[in-house]
């Protein structure tokens, strides 16, 4: 079930005390009219000033099943800051990854889905693919931004980008136990699209080819 | 023929122009690097302007050309210094969240100052001012200016008018390199503002003149002989209260630094210092310039506990929380050691130093009302605040999330400052490390356990993710602001 902007605002400025853990917390909102309609089931997020770019020049294929992934597409990678005030110029099909500016908290019984804003939609921007936060999330969205239209795109930190639906998680509700090290990213990062275990299975199915023995 | 040694340093001066377009492409580029660099490229333009043609040597002896011809080379020199001095302001080496806040902090107390911040190899924070030498090397190549009172000149080189003024102040920030991303030290600048306030203050402190000096100090031996190994005044030896002058003018400036430091920054000023400093530098000793930092680690201590000033007492329960009370165990017991002046130069001069230190003791509380009274109340870091920082946000801190403005959130949210950010961390990293390694394994799978130096890692991560939103925010609201009206 989606919440609304009402339940939205009224969570948001709980004062409730206790677990900080417990409560929804999007913070910084630099302009609650202009992110936040309470006739709306959504509040808008800005775009943050890290990204994170492909060095395409040292890099010659991805391969998820390779051992040292992570480590190797870590190394090929370009970090880039953009303070507000200035811009990052998206290029017809580039692909990049941003961050929201706001820190996003969710509580264990909300998830939430990103989508990206119809009107940068419309300029050719798609804003993010993997759309699904966790209940309990916490720090910046990452956003992965392509620019699928025909002419370049400045993007500013600070924009209004996105857009985050909150919907209440049914069942039991539980704290999560999390593989990764933390929750809490502070900019845009990377991690392996299969898993560990998966990547094994996967390799099994093609032992490596032995030329035959001589006869 | 152009001279050989005009010639080569035209050619100097073609490669440092091309230096200058190569730094400025490296550079964190803001108003202030660009001023900066366009002062350099006018000192560079007047250089050449200046340098002699063949007919000004005509006639001259080798010795006065070299005389005229090094005048310039010097200035070249200084340049190339200069240039090194600005390009580590790049983009490797400075935490680039950190410049936009701390600039707009710096700005608060150095109104008419351009800044820029670079990060260099060395233990410490320090500033460098540049406009006294632009300013001689501006009179040395007979730049025209305008003087507005304070330097604030025009130039008027007509085939330059681009370069316009050159502003009151360059200052050049370094900040530890090695120590980036320890964010919690940034509460050291605190003593490098101290140095601009006393700076522009310095007329408001007591100040003692030499037979006011010497008087203290007869009467002090006089009064504890047996402290400086005599019997009685006239055996000290010769020359002692010169000494003590010298030592007095520079050391009373930086006590007066740390004091506003504390001032401004409270226990977080004191943490950084102590945790920095205090395991590299010996305690005892001291040098012209500097005090012995047991004496300044004493002084702190004393602060916090309202001996000099009964308005500023700490008294605040969570120093008696594990890590913090063990911490301030520490700083207490190395600064509550008797201080043993040791000096290389003598006996002599550990008996002025002692005697230095003495009077400055005597004279801290005055200090301490002075400084009070200079920096405006609402900037003033205090125990109250200290307090309500810890009970409204140390939870949030340490559980992860970043305090850039007043929580829980309400419409209009005030940014939180940079004295209370710094302040919640290092109550956090101290006193609740423990406790979120442990909330941390919980949730996680067995096999994947997080250690204390990932936790505190994070953390500095997630306080430096709080000043650059906390600036955002600030900005915002500012720029916003002068919309509006």
């Amino acid at each position: 079930m989606l919440i609304n902007g009402e339940e939205i605002e009224r969570r948001l400025k709980s004062k409730t005390e206790g677990d900080p853990r417990k409560r929804l917390i999007i913070s910084p909102i630099l302009d609650w009219g202009a992110q936040f309609s309470k006739g709306a089931a959504s509040i808008d997020v800005r775009l943050g000033s890290w990204f994170l770019t492909p060095s395409k020049s040292k890099l010659s294929v991805l391969d998820p099943l390779d051992e040292g992934y992570k480590e190797t597409t870590l190394q090929m990678i370009d970090e880039a800051y953009v303070s507000i005030g200035d811009y990052f110029v998206l290029h017809p099909r580039q692909f990049v990854l941003g961050i929201t500016l706001e820190w996003i908290k969710l509580p264990y019984d909300l998830g939430a889905y990103v989508l990206g804003r119809s009107s940068w939609g419309r300029e050719g921007l798609i804003i993010a693919t993997a759309t699904g936060v966790q209940p309990g999330f916490s720090g910046v969205l990452i956003l992965e931004l392509t620019n699928v239209g025909e002419i370049p795109i400045k993007l500013w930190p600070g924009a209004t980008i996105a857009q985050l639906f909150f919907h209440k998680v049914g069942g039991r509700i539980s704290e999560l136990r999390d593989d990764s090290i933390f929750f809490g990213q502070t900019k845009p990062t990377r991690g392996v699209p299969i898993d560990r275990i998966d990547r094994k299975i996967i390799r099994r199915f093609f032992p490596e080819t032995k030329p035959p023995e001589k006869p | 023929m152009e001279d050989f040694y005009v010639e080569k340093l035209k050619e100097r001066l073609r490669s440092l122009r091309g230096e200058v377009y190569t730094v400025s492409r490296e550079v964190l580029a803001s108003e202030s690097s660009q001023r900066i660099l366009d002062c350099v490229l006018l000192i560079i333009d007047a250089i050449e302007v200046s340098l002699p043609s063949p007919s000004d040597l005509e006639g001259l002896e080798e010795r006065e050309k070299e005389i005229i011809i090094k005048r310039r080379s010097g200035l070249i020199v200084y340049i190339y210094q200069l240039l090194g001095i600005i390009s580590s302001a790049n983009r490797k080496d400075v935490p680039l969240e950190l410049i936009s806040p701390l600039t707009r902090y710096l700005k608060e107390f150095f109104e008419e100052c351009h800044l820029l911040i670079r990060s260099v190899p060395a233990l410490n924070y320090y500033f460098i001012p540049i406009r006294e030498k632009l300013y001689e090397i501006y009179v040395s190549l007979e730049i025209e200016h305008k003087d507005n009172g304070v330097f604030c000149s025009e130039t008027k080189i007509k085939e330059n008018p681009k370069y316009g003024e050159l502003p009151a102040e360059f200052v050049i920030l370094s900040i530890p390199k090695v120590e980036k991303n320890n964010i919690l030290y940034n509460a050291i600048l605190g003593h490098e503002i101290g140095h601009g306030i006393f700076k522009d203050h310095e007329s408001e402190f007591l100040e003692l003149d030499f037979e006011e000096i010497r008087r203290f100090g007869e009467i002090t031996v006089a009064e504890n002989p047996e402290d400086f190994g005599v019997s009685s005044v006239g055996d000290l030896e010769e020359g002692i209260f010169e000494i003590m002058t010298g030592y007095l003018r520079e050391w009373r400036e930086e006590v007066i630094c740390d004091i506003a430091g504390f001032l401004l920054f409270g226990p977080a000023f004191l943490f950084a210092f102590f945790d920095l400093f205090a395991p590299v530098f010996k305690s005892d000793e001291f040098s012209t310039s500097h005090p012995p930092d047991r004496g300044r680690y004493n002084l702190m201590w004393k602060l916090l506990n309202g001996e000099y000033y009964p308005g500023i007492k700490y008294r605040s329960k969570v120093f008696k929380e594990k890590g913090i009370k063990e911490f301030l165990g520490v700083l207490e017991s190395v600064g509550m050691v008797e201080l043993e002046f040791q000096n290389e130069e003598g006996e002599k001069y550990n008996k002025a130093g002692l005697l230095t230190w003495r009077l400055i003791e005597r004279d801290i509380p005055s200090i301490v009302n002075t400084l009070t009274e200079i920096i405006r109340k609402r900037n003033i870091y205090g125990p109250s605040e200290f307090d309500a920082d810890i009970k409204n946000y140390a939870d949030y801190l340490a559980n992860i999330i970043p305090i850039p403005e007043e929580m829980p959130l309400i419409e209009g949210s005030v940014p939180l400052s940079l004295p209370t950010i710094l302040n919640v961390g290092w109550y956090v990293c101290l006193a609740r490390l423990d406790g979120i390694v442990e909330t941390q394994n919980a949730l996680k799978h067995p096999d994947k356990q997080v250690t204390k130096a990932e936790v505190f890692d994070k953390l500095q991560e997630i306080i430096l993710k709080s000043i650059e939103l906390s600036d955002y925010k600030f900005l915002w609201e500012l720029y916003r602001g002068q919309l509006e009206c």
